[in-house]
């Protein structure tokens, strides 16, 4: 079996879990809402100050919700003992790495919008006429997330200490994609083509290739037991 | 490999004494600074020591996860402690310095804040280690994080320097620096380096006992 | 504080850090010397 045949399967058996139980999406649902509540009390009420943190809270909001997202992906094939028999898959296990990779990124990306959305109605942003600047900066920013993200979920997936340790290993790593997303975003925001900070787009491209590749190329060594 | 440690661990020794003479006396004082800029003698050697041990990491990461040999574990264990401490240094006498250059203790500058980020990726790495009990598991969980976070540390330097900067250009860059603080500074870097070599030894040695004890008690 | 203040704070903390690894350094690895000697020793008695 090639190992796009295996990456197939995992999308279909975790898509399939998803729409049977809608656990993932719920629960990622009612938590970003909780976040955009408390960051809109904790910065205060003029619309200047919500303008100006709204990129930053944007992607604080994905990285928070994301985290969860991550740490979920593998701890759900724990719960059931699925990662023996996962490891013991045919195949090339960096299928396993890029099935659980899009699975990530598409539950990502819907509640990602979902919090766009909310950030439109809870702090008054039109984003109707900006969606189409900030989807490029979601489509790239989570990649980077994910890819990493989906990695450490494995290796933390196995520890006493999990819960602890996938922020520990994972936050000091999205510093450029914080960094490069809440800036694009913000000219998104501003109604500024992306392209006026090149610069930015082609460091999250970037990193999206450089460590979807080494994703793919260690995720082995991590399933090895 | 422990009389290499001890030669190496004198020579060390004496090359920080003449290295600690010469940017602390023979140096003439910096002509915009003043004198506040002699802790640069220890601050950029000790960040050059610092990357110096992140490849090593690197390298040894990924010789482990392709051979396996648990010679190569040990070395990528032992280099980061070792750079932990030396990224720790950097940080500590850059804010010191920072302090009377800037004004305040600490600063969102970019090459402090990328420093800031390097350090936690060691850290964190280090603490992984620590709560994974399989040896062989630790140090495969271990390789694919020091991978991860060499590359990330390119980016993130990338980053925070349009992010913004305040930092002077790098001291080793071209015309930066003047012949007379030149040769104080290669002294001391090759003094921090002897060090960092007989630290490496010293650490991998420890991993070797560690690992002779524990097959001394399952074995036995 | 004048440069000199800061110069000998620089100066001290990485004599500490780098003191104190060394130290660190030793200490564990006479206790892991001492613990290997021990282990060795009692599987000597273990064995008739």
């Amino acid at each position: 079996m090639s190992f796009l045949a295996l990456t197939g399967q995992i999308l279909r058996k975790d898509f399939r879990i998803e729409v049977r139980s809608r656990e993932g999406v719920n629960t990622l649902l009612f938590f970003s809402t909780l976040l955009v509540f408390l960051f809109r009390f904790a910065i205060g009420s003029t619309e200047t100050q919500v303008r100006e943190a709204a990129p930053g809270l944007l992607w604080l909001a994905f990285i928070l919700t994301g985290l969860w997202g991550m740490a979920r992906t593998f701890q759900v094939e724990r719960e059931n003992d699925c990662l023996e028999f996962l490891r013991l898959a045919p195949g090339d296990l960096g299928g396993l790495y890029l099935g659980k990779l899009i699975v990530g990124c598409c539950l990502m990306w819907a509640t990602e919008l979902a919090i766009l959305a909310m950030f439109g109605l809870f702090f008054h942003l039109d984003m109707w006429p900006v969606i189409g600047s900030l989807i490029p900066v979601l489509i790239l920013g989570t990649v980077g997330f994910v890819a990493i993200g989906t990695l450490f979920a494995a290796i933390t997936a196995n520890l006493k200490a999990r819960e602890v340790m996938l922020p520990l290993l994972l936050f000091p790593l999205m510093v450029p994609i914080l960094l490069a997303a809440s800036r694009l975003t913000d000219l998104g925001l501003a109604g500024d083509s992306l392209w006026a900070e090149a610069h930015w787009l082609r460091l999250l491209i970037g990193f999206d290739v450089v460590f979807v590749v080494l994703g793919y190329l260690t995720f082995p060594f991590v399933m090895e037991d | 490999m422990d009389r290499l440690a001890r030669i190496l661990g004198v020579g060390a020794g004496v090359l920080l004494a003449i290295g600690l003479w010469m940017g602390l006396v023979q140096a003439p004082p910096d002509a915009v600074q003043g004198d506040v800029q002699r802790i640069m003698y220890i601050h950029v050697p000790s960040i050059l020591t610092a990357y110096l041990a992140f490849t090593v990491v690197l390298v040894a990461s990924i010789a482990y996860l392709l051979r396996g040999s648990r010679g190569w574990d040990r070395l990528a264990h032992a280099s980061a402690e070792v750079g932990v401490v030396f990224t720790g240094i950097t940080l500590a006498t850059g804010s010191i310095w920072g302090k009377p250059t800037w004004g305040v203790w600490w600063t969102w500058d970019a090459r402090l804040t990328g420093t800031a980020v390097l350090f936690l990726i060691y850290v964190g790495y280090l603490m992984l280690r620590s709560v994974v009990d399989d040896r062989d598991r630790a140090g495969r969980y271990a390789a694919v994080v020091g991978i991860l976070g060499f590359f990330d540390i390119i980016f993130t330097h990338m980053a925070v320097k349009w992010f913004r900067t305040l930092h002077q250009a790098s001291t080793l860059e071209k015309g930066a620096i003047d012949p007379a603080l030149y040769l104080p500074l290669m002294v001391n870097l090759g003094a921090f380096v002897t060090l960092y070599i007989y630290f490496l030894l010293r650490r991998v040695r420890l991993g070797t006992l560690e690992e002779a004890v524990e097959a001394e008690v399952l074995g036995g | 504080m004048g440069p000199w203040g800061y110069i000998g704070l620089a100066y001290g903390i990485a004599a500490v850090a780098l003191g104190g690894y060394r130290c660190s350094l030793g200490v564990r690895l006479r206790r892991w010397r001492a613990r290997l000697d021990r282990a060795a020793a009692g599987r000597a008695e273990d064995v008739p």
